[in-house]
């Protein structure tokens, strides 16, 4: 009996042996597969550290995440950053704009933040300690009916857990998650949070121009945001109602509902303004004219990715 | 004359009651009476939505502005157009659209008071799937002291289930009802819903 286990014992650790090499040969096959695919350093970090992990065993602090599909989840943000999605009809539009940040700056970090958050239940991002409460652990993987979301486990966690993290005086009245809040005052986000978010989390040195009812007192908005743009990126706080109309009322008391990532800037030769915007998973140009850009932002925020 | 009085009353009670709700009627015909105007949208919509993935507005009654979204692998283009200008014909171009099907198309949501059409993403098993959806801007769906509905519309390209009460349940459970833009649908036949909803998109 002893004999036949250290034969067991002999083969299993030959088939181990066996193995080893061709893994590390597929890493490097990877390696050299995302060099020719021309990606940035940080994506390439990302998907190596990824690689490096393999796969997950299931989380009992995210009982709705499979870790297969949380792993893929991860790669795809790291391969195409712009595609990230924050589910139609939601309220996570802040947290969906301020991922441009770790996506763009530090995708190595993002996936190690991810994976701990997924492992313990529990991560450090920047001057923030991120514990999501456990209603909020036991919705990520089950939000339906959102397009894309639906199959971003991943991105239902990180949406999750920062509203659940960060609160804001919209938030006074419904601070704990209800099923369905997603879409309700739980997950929005005012000015002063969204910037405080900016700061914590990625500990940058953040300005902001504006506020929730009252817009910026800028004499040229264009011209401001054509030069703060071109320094770093820039975040808009807008009335999304009157750029993406969805009714036909017109109503006079305008409010800003949004977050959008201002990617460029520019005037056409008919004197409108081309703006290039992302929100939704998607790069969007639509043009409207000085007098809607003044009318529909009421906040501003930018900061030098330098500067910390 | 106190008789007189109240029937008076009574009129005008129900009148202004009358006033502030939609018609039911209209949820009920609306689908049979457009039948081959919503048809022809169907049909050149996904026939134009072949060469390139869009989403057409009709903004105003006359049809004399319209919205156009173009997607495109990497960027959606939001356009605004009046048809006194040259703009928009000079996109459809560009995008090697057939100008006839985009009019007969445009023709086609005047007739059936259509104001928005898009195709809307969905996941079912983690398999992506798509639904035709068409909202509907009428004047039976205004009443005073309420704000303007519109009837939406769901076209499946597969017979959906559906519950008693006629509501689109979730294809994976057969349960919990299956929503689109946070609205339950109702069932018109087995791959066509409908719902009343404050938004057009």
């Amino acid at each position: 009996m002893q004999k036949r286990s250290f034969i067991f014992f002999l083969l299993f650790t030959l088939v181990c042996y066996e193995q080893l090499p061709a893994q590390r040969q597929r890493l490097r096959d990877r390696r050299y597969e995302y060099a020719d695919r021309n990606l940035p350093a940080g994506q390439r970090e990302a998907l190596i550290y990824l690689d490096s992990i393999g796969s997950l065993p299931a989380s009992p602090h995210w009982p709705n995440v499979n870790p297969d599909r949380f792993l893929q989840n991860l790669r795809t943000f790291a391969l195409t950053p712009l595609r990230f999605y924050e589910g139609k009809g939601t309220n996570f539009c802040a947290y969906s704009a301020i991922t441009y940040i770790p996506l763009h700056y530090d995708p190595p970090g993002f996936a190690r933040f991810m994976i701990r958050l997924y492992t313990d239940g529990e991560a450090e991002m920047g001057r923030a300690r991120i514990k999501p409460s456990k209603a909020v652990r036991n919705e990520a993987g089950l939000i339906k009916y959102k397009g894309a979301l639906d199959i971003s486990p991943a991105g239902q966690m990180w949406f999750l857990s920062l509203a659940d993290h960060f609160k804001g005086y919209l938030n006074f009245f419904n601070r704990r998650f209800d099923k369905g809040d997603e879409n309700t005052l739980w997950a929005s986000t005012n000015f002063a949070k969204f910037n405080r978010m900016v700061r914590r989390l990625f500990n940058y040195k953040v300005k902001a121009r504006g506020s929730d009812l009252l817009r910026p007192w800028i004499g040229n908005i264009y011209q401001y945001l054509k030069e703060r743009s071109a320094k770093g990126p820039v975040f808009l706080y807008l009335n999304n109602r009157l750029l993406y109309k969805k009714k036909h009322t017109i109503s006079r008391f305008g409010i800003p509902t949004h977050f959008v990532l201002l990617l460029d800037i520019y005037t056409s030769p008919d004197g409108k303004i081309n703006m290039v915007y992302w929100d939704y998973g998607k790069k969007t140009l639509q043009q409207v004219t000085p007098r809607l850009l003044k009318k529909i932002i009421f906040g501003i925020t930018h900061f030098y990715p330098e500067e910390e | 004359m106190n008789k007189i009085k109240n029937s008076i009353l009574v009129t005008a009670t129900a009148a202004f009651f009358t006033a502030c709700t939609y018609s039911r009627h209209f949820t009920t015909t609306y689908y049979k009476e457009n039948e081959a105007a919503l048809r022809a949208v169907r049909k050149n919509f996904a026939a134009l939505y072949r060469i390139q993935p869009f989403s057409l507005e009709i903004k105003d009654k006359a049809a004399t502005l319209i919205g156009l979204e173009l997607h495109t692998d990497s960027i959606k283009y939001v356009y605004e157009f009046r048809l006194d200008e040259p703009y928009f014909f000079d996109t459809l171009a560009k995008y090697k659209f057939d100008i006839r099907q985009v009019s007969e198309l445009v023709n086609a949501m005047q007739a059936a008071h259509c104001t928005w059409v898009s195709l809307l993403d969905y996941y079912e098993n983690y398999q992506p799937k798509n639904l035709l959806f068409i909202s509907v801007r009428h004047k039976d769906l205004t009443a005073l002291l309420k704000p303007e509905k519109y009837f939406t519309l769901a076209f499946f390209n597969a017979p959906q289930p559906y519950d008693e009460k006629n509501r689109l349940l979730d294809r994976t459970d057969k349960k919990a009802n299956r929503k689109i833009n946070d609205a339950v649908y109702r069932r018109i036949n087995d791959s066509v819903f409908y719902a009343l909803m404050e938004k057009y998109r």
